[in-house]
């Protein structure tokens, strides 16, 4: 196969590799990424089809056609379900599936925040995006040589989820993508050279050599990789001197690392990890106890109840939620011997924080808002959610109930073995390793009942099995995280420590589940109020016992004193309210390293809850403001240069000198007919500088000059880089400073490519030649 | 069949005599500028086309200066100068020359015909019948005559310049195209400026014009410049650039007959004479895109859609012009 046949191939290398990368910002939106190597596949099936055609030089419109064909034949193969027929070519059943499958994609939309569940119709949208943004990179880049326009269109996809995700764009993303957008900038420019770009010495009619050849492209890849270069430095670099942004984009590297601000609960178990990695400081909740009542802590926002191969989730809770009535479901477990107590709690969610689980404390018996519409609590796990559609609880006010069960340990002692309702709770995935079992039963030896085991895991998790707590390690509660994290590493932070725990005592067959939700606040500025921050985000397992319901307990080690049931130990007197030393203790569990950074910003932080979700957004917007003003100049500035700089060949100096005319003539506006003699050319510009006499002797030079290169038998070139920037001087005096302004930042000689640049009129021409 | 040997073009002239060459080819416009007032255009492609040695078409309606350019032309010149004035009647022999019988010598004697002259006036030329207009076929093209078998040279140089009404006028025949294509360029007068015109009153009102025209040049030197018209460079993209645009007559869906490779031919060699009028010794598109006009229009025949949609000939390269992009051997 020929060099020219293969060509096609390696511009599709690139426009694949684009095309992916951008699929790949949409990664961190979604639990499972499998719609990238789904679409990346499709891409490269579509693309690999319209580089045949291109290499058997198939007009634009076949080429399209054929890419659009193939698109379409692969989605139906893929998601069609096999209601096409022959399974590729759709049929209207076909049509009625991408319906069903985008309408159920919308829902899940709704339902969720990002980072979003596992859902077939979603993987099939974005594997769709995936091979659509090839289909259209492809036509803007190589069949339209789009390629400076095609810029915009990939931003705005990759705006999508870097807005969704209040600007948690990962770096190593962007930097492929950005790479992949010159690497196609520099293959495309290469098609432009052979026609109309811009000229290197010894490449002129006739030369075919291909090593000049090479080297011509790789000269006019230089500004190109320069740009690219300086891009990828601006915006790495811009956000770092933001301090609201700056861990954004490094603290993490892999996902849940953003700020957590504006982003939504619906998956509470991510957002968890993202606002402990990324130490938010905002107040998130506050929380208002009644005279007499303890501090409120554990308050939750959800329960995870499934756990599965990549770990815990919420499970299926179709029909399990009833409507906010007068009564709220009962207890589940929770017999009326057991001594319970009552308490009374006004809260308030920061209007920053965008949840869709309202925060309470188990198990909630009484609920006051405003607007009881839409809103449902699930039967089974008693945690309270409103449907998307209506919002989230952001800045919402309202009072609960919690009543708190203060069982004995002889009552948890000889409670009896779980209900058969209760089998739902011990389910693990086929797929859990068998360490969790082995030590579960090592560490439970010679325990008699549920609730002594249950304690000899917490010992063994607090105490025994020297495990250390670090925000550092690897997130997730995916059976390879859980099996690293028992057997070797016995590092990591609340997820792991209350999913392994629950996971452990599953496999005893000890009902167990995850609830998601806040350890402890910091007293607030009104009396007897405290403060919930990201960073007191916390995970913890509750274990089911017969006859009293959930109990809570608490797995992660770091001195915080709590033993089970931790439910009642905050009624207990000393505790009621928080001493000094003990919240910060409490928090030192979670985070570490937290504790200085809050104390700082703790006066600001209850107003910027609402704005600050913009500031991600704003910042990348401004740092793309920043590249859009910075690039086009710059890269005049470097052609402008290079020009000036190439002395070596005094021929290619002449053309230079031409070419440095031409764009500034551009750069100001002034008319100039492509593809017209240099005489013809220039009429237009001669006319504007009619008035300078000698400005018109400089063009009178350079126009010459050039005439002799390319039409006379034998030239002598002479130096005019002093008529070049005498002309450039002249032209800028003609030009309103708004124009000479525009010349300087948005120079149009950049931004338009030579071959569409005419703007003399076809009369003008004519009239010259006449 | 028996040749008269033709006089070998002259050698070209070294640097200083081709300046002294274009000083008198400027002499030449100059002179018959002063006979016809405001048409410089006009005058330097008559002067391009007969330092290009070709042959010139005038056109235009009566009364605006035809004759008298053609009849200005040659009076400049130092050299001999016929008028055939194209009528119906008029016979191929009274163009050509022909044998008649010498009772003193009791042989044959060639007759010459108004075509020996250096510079032959071809008045009304359309109004002759196609016989007579295709006797001058092989003249302008062989710059011969050939009677009874025998060939007689024309003189050197040899210019016909020939004027015509527009066809639609009353009485004319029109020019074959074979002998449209042997002109090389057709220039319409065009009516004077205003100002142009009351000069022309105030000046030429009560003489005759031509009458007080004296001659700047000589034949010798129109050969000489003619020569050196010969040696003007052109570079490799004004070739091309030509072929370009006659290439695009061609297959342009306007046309009907394009240009052939003798306009293609003629058009290079006039914008030879144009850059040599302008003392460059090398051609640029300029020049070629200059005088496509004059030269490729006669020579183009519309197709009947362009036709009823009103399109000119002239309309039709000045498209050309607009769309064939100038050759850049630089980039």
């Amino acid at each position: 196969m020929s060099a020219r046949m293969l060509h096609p191939f390696w511009v599709a290398t690139w426009v694949w590799l684009l095309a992916v990368a951008v699929g790949a910002t949409f990664v961190p939106l979604t639990v499972d990424s499998g719609f990238l190597p789904e679409g990346a596949l499709g891409a490269a099936v579509v693309l690999a089809a319209g580089a045949s055609a291109r290499a058997v030089r198939g007009s634009r419109t076949i080429v399209t056609t054929v890419e659009g064909v193939v698109a379409v034949c692969w989605l139906t193969f893929a998601y069609g379900g096999g209601t096409g027929l022959a399974g590729v070519i759709p049929t209207p059943a076909t049509l009625e599936r991408a319906q069903a499958i985008g309408a159920a994609t919308y829902t899940h939309a709704q339902r969720y925040a990002a980072p979003v569940p596992d859902l077939d119709s979603l993987t099939a949208t974005l594997a769709t995006l995936v091979v659509v943004l090839a289909l259209v990179i492809d036509v803007l880049a190589v069949e339209l040589r789009w390629t400076p326009s095609l810029g915009l269109v990939v931003l705005a996809v990759m705006m999508i989820p870097a807005t969704l995700l209040a600007g948690d764009v990962r770096p190593g993303v962007f930097v492929i993508g950005a790479a992949a957008y010159a690497g196609l900038l520099v293959v495309t420019r290469h098609d432009d050279a052979r026609s109309w770009g811009p000229q290197v010495p010894g490449v002129g009619v006739g030369s075919a050599d291909p090593l000049d050849t090479a080297v011509a492209h790789l000269r006019g890849a230089i500004p190109a990789i320069g740009i690219g270069l300086g891009a990828i430095a601006v915006a790495l670099v811009v956000p770092l001197l933001a301090p609201a942004a700056s861990q954004d984009l490094f603290s993490g590297g892999g996902d849940g690392s953003g700020s957590g601000n504006g982003s939504g609960l619906a998956n509470p178990i991510l957002d968890m990890r993202r606002n402990l990695r990324g130490q938010s400081n905002d107040v998130m909740v506050t929380v208002q106890a009644e005279p007499g009542t303890p501090a409120p802590r554990y308050l939750r926002l959800a329960t995870l109840q499934t756990v599965g191969e990549r770990g815990w989730s919420l499970g299926d809770r179709v029909g399990a939620g009833q409507q906010l009535g007068d009564d709220l479901p009962a207890i589940p477990g929770l017999n009326p011997g057991v001594r319970t107590s009552t308490l009374r709690y006004a809260a308030a969610v920061a209007p920053g924080f965008d949840s869709f689980w309202l925060p309470h404390i188990y198990a909630p018996t009484a609920l006051r808002v405003d607007d009881p519409e839409g809103i449902e609590i699930n039967r089974s796990m008693l945690d309270i959610t409103r449907t998307g559609r209506l919002g989230s609880f952001a800045g919402e006010t309202y009072g609960f109930d919690a009543q708190i069960v203060r069982p004995t340990e002889s009552e948890l002692r000889i409670a009896p073995a779980s209900t058969l309702t209760m089998s739902a709770f011990v389910e693990l995935p086929a797929a859990t390793p068998d360490v969790v079992q082995e030590r579960a039963e090592e560490v439970t030896a010679g325990a008699t009942n549920d609730f002594d085991r249950v304690e000899a895991l917490q010992r063994w998790f607090r105490r025994d099995g020297g495990f250390e707590y670090s925000l550092e390690a690897g997130s997730g509660s995916g059976m390879e995280t859980i099996e690293s994290f028992l057997t070797d590493d016995r590092v990591g932070y609340c997820e792991q420590f209350a999913t392994a725990m629950a996971m452990m005592a599953r496999s005893l067959g000890i009902p167990a589940r995850v609830s998601i939700g806040f350890l402890a606040g910091e007293p607030g500025r009104a009396p007897r109020s405290w403060q919930f921050r990201g960073t007191d985000m916390h995970a913890w397992p509750e274990i089911y016992f017969a006859g009293i319901g959930w109990v809570g307990f608490e797995p992660t080690p770091g001195g915080n004193g709590y033993t089970p049931p931790q439910f009642a130990a905050g009624t207990t007197e000393e505790e009621a309210v928080p001493s000094p030393t003990a919240a910060p203790t409490a928090r030192a569990t979670e985070s570490p390293a937290g504790s200085e950074a809050r104390g700082d910003s703790t006066s600001a932080s209850d107003e910027s809850g609402g704005t600050r979700s913009w500031r991600p957004l704003v910042l990348v917007l401004a740092a793309l403001t920043l590249i859009g003003l910075v690039v086009p100049g710059t890269v005049r500035g470097v052609r402008r240069r290079g020009r000036s700089a190439r002395h070596d060949d005094p021929a290619a100096a002449v053309e230079d000198a031409w070419a440095e005319v031409r764009d500034t003539a551009a750069d100001f506006g002034i008319g100039w007919t492509e593809g017209a003699s240099p005489r013809s050319a220039t009429a237009p510009l001669r006319t504007r500088l009619a008035d300078d006499a000698s400005a018109v002797d400089d063009l009178d030079t350079l126009v010459s000059a050039v005439e002799l290169l390319r039409y006379a038998p034998a030239y002598e070139p002479e130096d005019l880089s002093a008529v070049v920037g005498r002309l450039r001087t002249a032209m800028a005096a003609t030009a309103s400073r708004r124009r000479r302004v525009a010349a300087w930042a948005l120079p149009r000689s950049v931004l338009v490519p030579v071959d569409r640049r005419t703007t003399a009129q076809e009369d003008q021409v004519l009239t010259l030649q006449e | 069949m028996t040749t008269t040997p033709r006089r070998e073009p002259a050698a070209p002239p070294g640097p200083d005599q081709s300046e002294e060459l274009v000083v008198a080819a400027q002499r030449l416009v100059d002179n018959i500028g002063t006979v016809i007032v405001g048409k410089t255009d006009v005058v330097r492609t008559a002067v391009v086309v007969l330092l290009a040695g070709g042959h010139l078409l005038l056109e235009d309606v009566p009364g605006v200066g035809k004759t008298m350019l053609s009849k200005a032309l040659a009076r400049s010149i130092d050299g001999s100068m016929r008028r055939i004035q194209f009528t119906p009647d008029l016979l191929p022999s009274d163009v050509t020359g022909t044998s008649v019988w010498d009772p003193a010598t009791r042989t044959f004697e060639f007759r010459e015909g108004a075509v020996f002259g250096n510079v032959v006036v071809g008045d009304e030329i359309n109004r002759a019948s196609p016989k007579t207009q295709s006797a001058l076929l092989e003249c302008m093209e062989e710059r011969q005559v050939t009677v009874d078998g025998t060939s007689y040279p024309l003189q050197d140089p040899f210019m016909v310049v020939a004027t015509q009404n527009p066809l639609e006028m009353e009485g004319t025949y029109p020019l074959p195209e074979a002998q449209r294509d042997r002109f090389m360029a057709r220039v319409a007068m065009g009516y004077p400026s205003a100002e142009a015109e009351a000069a022309m009153l105030r000046e030429h009102g009560g003489s005759d014009p031509l009458a007080d025209l004296l001659p700047v040049t000589d034949v010798k030197q129109v050969a000489d410049l003619v020569a050196t018209v010969r040696t003007i460079y052109v570079a490799p993209a004004v070739e091309e650039y030509a072929v370009a645009i006659a290439t695009a007559t061609r297959t342009s869906a306007r046309v009907r007959l394009g240009a052939s490779p003798r306009a293609t031919l003629h058009l290079v060699r006039a914008a030879r004479a144009r850059a040599a009028l302008e003392r460059r010794p090398y051609v640029l598109p300029d020049d070629v895109a200059t005088l496509a006009p004059s030269v490729l229009t006669h020579r183009l025949l519309l197709s009947p859609d362009a036709v009823v949609a009103g399109w000119q000939a002239h309309d039709v390269v000045r498209e050309i012009l607009a769309e064939v992009r100038v050759p850049e051997p630089g980039r």
